[in-house]
């Protein structure tokens, strides 16, 4: 009705005529659904307030700063979110509502009674639980009474007006003036502290989010959420604690890849400010790149991917790290067991935001100290730094530019040299057309870079071997927002330059010869558009379509196989020649996506996605985990794109005033041209991959339980998934087929997983944590039998993924204290002490054998070992600051 | 008993980096580096623990290990059966019928060599010896079991060593102390290097096994007599197989300063006592001159031996077979018929040059036991 009535307004206009006016909660829901964005703010700072209906044609900044005017408040905008907060935040500390008076008792019977029995319940103002132990407190009798477990409470009080203070931990005070004229009920309700005003808090969500938006299996933490995340040695890794959402595999404690739905990690578009990282670990997954600090949202798809994401086939990670707009120097950082960290974020003038960090490791002063000469000549660092800068020239146009660079260097005992690095940068431009359209324009690149120099004592078979990938991009998108949808069109160019492989000999007396794979260069144009609206009041509707175009360009060397041959070096009957910047080979695709929302009553929704994704570059590796030396690889005439086809679908439904979320999702995955490495193939400079690889495809099922408390002294999340994933070669020769080309389960296969997070606040300052995880353990190749040849003892292994670890388990927790919750107090900072593997467990990250001797000369035996990273219980003390 | 080496840095002087431990691919010694690493750094235990998990046994799997080659003596075929209940794993087979055929459709039979815990045959005749430049194909009848044959092999000519030379170099390996933890100690000795190369072929593939002998002489005094020991001793230096590996792919039919082995200063390190002192060292150079299909196996065999499947390890391939079961195609089959030429070359170390180096001249093959002395007598083929 609101948007009906909206439809008369001109362009420009930013109020509505008419004399109606509105509470603040209509206002901010027609906004809210008018542009797509959510608006944070608290209800009771504008109780009594009303306000006229803008326009739904103006810019919702433009609208807002029009409601606030004269008012005492100013606005931030995070990208799509807006926050409402009071220019004077200790003004709102304690909500003083002794402006009314609140008649408790029959009026008729003023005068009756001297003393009066006053009643009620204390109640949280969010969930409507009880709160125990909440005090009720009269100031000027001095009389007071805490609330029962059902939050009842009971007080004796003289009759007359009084002011009476309500006061819970944790929760922000309130002063209820009273005038009790005879016995009487009257529940109140107190409301979680928002004392750290200068971030989006889990009170500002919008409730009943998960139910009413059209997406589904999408992960949204804001900088609080991504806070609560359990600590990983001392500090939050939020690429790491994906892997504790359903539908997500982690690594366990080694690695920074997880796997969706039962892709690889390949098939994971990590985008940090809009471009993607190509490696995402530092110490070859002990962490990742990405500093928690900086992040301001983290948002991933695993199903039901909009159209204006593409590139890989499994999930889109999108990492955010605006500056925070609160127009306040904040200065934060950490010191952990490894490294340390440090982030700076200040207004640069009213309308520019700047933010800068970085971290560093101090792993190096372990080695300076270790007892052996190899390890005193080893070293392993990282770092990262960061910046952002945020611009607004005006209410319609944002500017934003992001660098990012990480580094990784390691060596050991002097011999052997490895880095790594992440170069990023990007910058984006958003302008506001008139008063339904929204312009964004944003270009981007990443680097990945990889070295190693080994021996560089000057053997003879001493070398330094480079490879790299170099990604641009450029992108731009319309979003139009006609009546009740929000459209969106787009294009999006990337152009891609591998360099597979540099191998150079280090000293004139190498017995290597200098060498180098043809560098890849491919493009891919994507035309998206997408439309997000409401069929009717139940039924809303998300359709899509992309569009991608590639291009595997020259200069290329394409072999021509024998084709009643496996495919190999010896079987090359031609190579065909491209010239530079010709096609040597292209794919188009069509990736319909489509999401639909069904309303169930009043907090429940059925949901339901369909989604195709084609990927162009994939990461060739034949270990269990992803590490640095991993080629990149583009598609070309004998790797077509990777394809995914899922379905979803699920059922949501939130409880106790949303305070308890709930989903259930299930999904069926199909993937074609998967490669899978052939028995024995070597991957590094070689110059002829596909003779490497052979093909394969796959298909993924599984469901996916969620459970969620959002609020209260005790919150967290219950998650477990079922799922599988299987994969079988198409190879038409022995050799180019594994395990008889049947199915088999793929690396990433875990059928049952169960994570238990949680947190309970003991008081206001301290707060315990408990994580606890579950999973099937990843299949694996064992030997199955030894046999003699010659003087040694041989293995034949199993077929491949036959067998499993034993499963993963591991309990975590935390205490964390934080030293001061004032609102003046600029200086804010928490002791995180935490004990990971509480009990101890050795969870098998690998399986290795060792061959030693048996009992009669000459004998050898073998044996297998679980490797495990974490084998006892680990206590790691952090603190974390914040200025 | 057997030891790994696991070698480090300070090398003099420049070497090219083969065998086991410098075989390592790229990612081995990321991972053990990183293992290192993840020791010092999270200090919590990362460690290993004994694991035995349930897996099926191929029972019954036929395991073959066949090679001919162009020298007489040097072909064998050995069966056995897979049998992870039985006291001994493997049975060996000594009813079977073996024969090889070569291209022309001749037929050369093998027969059991009659000792009764080994599955070994030998050709019929004595004289047998195959051909460079002909294929050949392994057949196994087992009465009442079945029949296996082999895909052809063909027989490449042979290799030529061109040149043996060897240097001053310190070592810091890794062994394991009487406690079985590994401990880094510093020694000394000298690299031994090969260059070989092959006429008329493109690449050259192969698998060198090395063998050291020494010459030593002891001095006994015991009076009123002073005896002299002259005695010699052959060992299998620190690679026990070699090949040259075609490192990322490089390709060619010669090579030139490939370390074949590493020979100790220390004589103790040849379980010599102290009053016997080395007096020469001869390296006996056996090499076979590989097909692209041997070559597979055996390099696939030696990234076996070498790796451990550790934590950045390829995950473990299959070593490939050319064995099938015609009468039963899905029978599991293990093991390798290779076919390929050999040579034997024996090399005397020479006296030091004036840049540290020791070069070898080659000195006509010796055919000796593997230990052995005499008293106060030279024998016939020692070398001053």
């Amino acid at each position: 009705m609101l948007l009906l009535l909206a439809m008369n307004a001109r362009a420009g206009e930013i109020v509505l005529s008419g004399s109606q006016e509105y509470t603040i909660g209509q206002v901010i829901t027609m906004l809210e659904q008018a542009h797509s964005v959510k608006i944070f703010y608290e209800p009771l700072w504008f109780e009594n307030d009303s306000f006229p209906l803008p326009s739904p044609g103006v810019p919702v900044a433009d609208a807002l700063a029009f409601l606030l005017s004269g008012r005492n408040f100013r606005l931030m905008q995070i990208y799509d979110y807006y926050v409402i907060m009071p220019a004077d935040p200790a003004a709102h500390a304690g909500r003083r509502h002794d402006t009314l008076v609140l008649t408790i008792g029959n009026p008729a019977e003023f005068g009756r009674y001297s003393r009066i029995d006053f009643t009620g319940k204390i109640l949280d103002g969010v969930t409507g639980e009880p709160l125990p132990g909440a005090v009720i407190y009269s100031e000027k009798t001095g009389a007071g009474s805490p609330a029962g477990t059902d939050g009842s409470f009971a007080i004796n009080l003289p009759a007359g007006e009084m002011l009476l203070r309500l006061s819970f931990v944790g929760y922000e005070d309130q002063f209820r003036r009273i005038n009790l004229l005879g016995p009487g009920e009257y529940d109140f309700y107190l409301f979680e502290e928002t004392h750290i005003i200068d971030e989006v808090t889990i009170m500002a969500k919008r409730a009943g989010e998960n139910i009413l938006r059209t997406r589904m299996s999408m992960i949204t933490m804001d900088s609080r959420a991504l806070r609560e995340l359990p600590a990983n040695l001392g500090e939050q890794d939020i690429i790491r604690s994906m892997g504790m959402m359903p539908g997500v595999h982690g690594t366990g404690e080694f690695g920074t890849e997880f796997h969706v739905r039962g892709g690889s990690g390949d098939q994971n578009l990590i985008l940090l400010e809009g471009v993607p990282l190509f490696n995402s670990s530092h110490l070859f997954g002990l962490f990742s790149v990405v500093n928690p600090d900086m992040v301001s949202e983290l948002t991933l798809y695993k199903g039901g991917i909009p159209a204006r994401y593409g590139e890989r086939a499994s999930s889109v990670m999108d990492i955010r790290a605006s500056p925070r707009n609160n127009g306040d120097v904040n200065f934060s950082g950490g010191i952990g067991l490894l490294n340390s960290r440090l982030h700076l974020e200040a207004p640069l003038g009213e309308r520019l935001n700047f933010s800068i960090g970085g971290r560093s490791s101090w792993t190096s002063w372990f080695f300076d100290r270790m007892p052996t000469e190899e390890l005193l000549n080893s070293s392993a660092l990282f770092r990262d730094i960061s910046s952002s800068l945020h611009f607004s020239p005006n209410m319609k146009n944002n500017i934003s530019l992001f660098a990012y660079r990480s580094q990784d260097a390691f060596s050991y005992a002097g011999e052997s040299e490895y880095d790594y690095s992440n170069t990023l940068a990007s910058a984006r431009w958003s302008r506001v057309i008139g008063d339904r359209f929204s312009f964004n324009m944003a270009g981007g690149m990443s680097l990945y870079d990889y070295n190693v120099l080994e021996s560089r004592e000057t053997a003879s078979g001493s070398y330094g071997l480079n490879s790299s990938v170099d990604y641009r991009s450029l992108k731009g998108s319309l979003l139009w927002f006609p009546e009740g949808h929000r459209a969106e069109i787009g294009i999006n160019g990337i152009l891609y330059n591998i360099n597979p492989g540099k191998l150079e000999p280090v000293s004139a007396s190498s017995g290597l010869e200098k060498a180098e794979i043809m560098p890849e260069k491919g493009t891919e144009i994507s035309l998206f558009l997408s439309d997000e609206f409401e069929l009717t009041d139940r039924i809303g509707i998300e359709a899509g379509l992309r569009f991608t175009g590639y291009l595997f360009l020259g200069p290329a060397f394409t072999r021509v196989y024998d084709e009643n041959q496996p495919r190999r070096r010896e079987f090359i009957a031609d190579t065909l020649i491209t010239e530079e910047n010709r096609k040597a080979s292209g794919h188009n695709a069509l990736e319909p996506r489509f999401s639909m929302r069904y309303i169930l009553g009043s907090s429940g929704s059925l949901k339901a996605s369909y989604t195709v994704n084609h990927q162009y570059i994939r990461l060739i590796s034949n270990t269990a985990v992803i590490n640095p030396s991993d080629i990149w690889k583009l598609s070309d005439p004998y790797l077509p794109p990777i394809r995914s086809e899922s379905f979803s679908a699920g059922i949501y439904r939130n409880f106790r005033n949303n305070m308890i979320e709930t989903s259930a999702e299930i999904y069926f995955r199909k993937m074609q041209n998967l490669t899978e490495y052939k028995e024995g193939s070597e991957i590094v400079m070689n110059d002829a991959l596909e003779t490497a690889l052979t093909g394969a495809k796959g298909y993924g099922y599984g469901m996916e339980l969620y459970l969620r408390k959002n609020s209260g002294r005790l919150s967290g999340w219950m998650s477990y998934t079922f799922s599988r994933s299987m994969t079988r070669t198409t190879g038409r020769f022995p050799e180019e087929s594994i395990n008889r080309n049947s199915w088999f389960p793929s690396a990433f296969d875990k059928p049952h997983e169960l994570i238990v997070n949680s947190g309970y606040n003991i008081s206001r300052r301290w707060r315990i944590g408990a994580t606890f995880n579950y999973s099937t353990g990843r299949p694996v190749t064992l030997p199955e039998m030894y046999f003699p040849h010659g003087d040694n003892l041989l293995v034949r292994y199993s077929d491949r993924n036959k067998y499993r670890l034993p499963p993963y388990h591991r309990l975590d927790v935390s205490l964390t204290r934080h030293e001061t919750l004032r609102l003046t107090q600029r200086r804010k900072g928490n002791w995180t002490l935490s004990v990971i593997n509480v009990y101890g467990r050795k969870n098998p990250y690998s399986v290795f054998y060792e061959r030693g001797s048996g009992p009669s000369p000459g004998d050898e035996t073998f044996n297998l070992y679980k490797l495990y990273i974490i084998g006892r219980a680990l206590p790691t003390l952090t603190y974390n600051f914040r200025f | 008993m057997h030891k790994r080496e696991k070698y480090g840095t300070r090398r003099t002087p420049d070497n090219n980096r083969c065998g086991p431990a410098s075989r390592k691919p790229l990612r081995h010694l990321v991972q053990f580096s990183i293992c290192h690493m993840l020791v010092i750094l999270l200090f919590a235990g990362s460690c290993k623990e004994p694991w035995f998990p349930e897996v099926e046994g191929l029972e019954n799997t036929f395991i073959v290990e066949g090679l001919v080659t162009d020298m007489e003596g040097h072909s064998y075929v050995a069966l056995n059966y897979y049998s992870p209940g039985s006291p001994k794993p493997y049975l060996p087979v000594r009813y079977a019928i073996v024969h090889v055929k070569d291209d022309l459709g001749n037929s050369f039979d093998f027969r059991h060599e009659g000792f009764r815990d080994s599955g070994r045959y030998v050709p019929l005749s004595p004289h047998f010896r195959a051909e460079a430049g002909r294929s050949y194909t392994l057949h196994i009848e087992m009465p009442g079991e079945g029949e296996y044959e082999s895909a052809p092999q063909e027989i490449l000519p042979p290799a030529k060593i061109d040149e043996v030379i060897a240097r001053p170099v310190v070592r810091q390996v890794l062994l394991d102390d009487f406690r079985g933890r590994p401990q880094q100690t510093w020694i000394q000795g000298r690299d031994v290097f090969i260059g070989m190369s092959l006429e008329n072929q493109d690449v050259l593939r192969l698998r060198i096994e090395p063998e050291l002998l020494l010459f030593y002489t002891r001095n006994e005094v015991i009076p009123p007599a002073a005896n002299i020991y002259y005695g010699w001793k052959k060992i299998r230096p620190a690679f026990i197989s070699n090949f040259n590996l075609q490192r990322f792919g490089q390709e060619s039919a010669d090579f030139r300063d490939h370390l074949l082995c590493f020979l100790h200063k220390e004589k103790r390190n040849y379980n010599l006592k102290p009053d016997e002192h080395i007096h020469k060292y001869i390296m006996i150079i056996r090499y076979y001159t590989l097909n692209h299909e041997s070559y597979r196996f055996h390099i696939e065999a030696e990234k076996q031996l070498s790796s451990e499947n550790r934590l950045f390890d390829p995950v473990p391939g299959q070593l490939p077979t050319n064995i099938i079961c015609l009468s039963h195609p899905g029978r599991p089959v293990a093991g390798f018929f290779e076919a390929s030429s050999v040579r034997s070359e024996t090399y005397l170390q020479e006296d030091q040059n004036p840049d540290y180096s020791y070069d070898f001249i080659r000195v006509e093959d010796m055919d000796l036991p593997v230990e052995g002395s005499w008293l106060n007598e030279k024998p016939p083929f020692w070398i001053d």
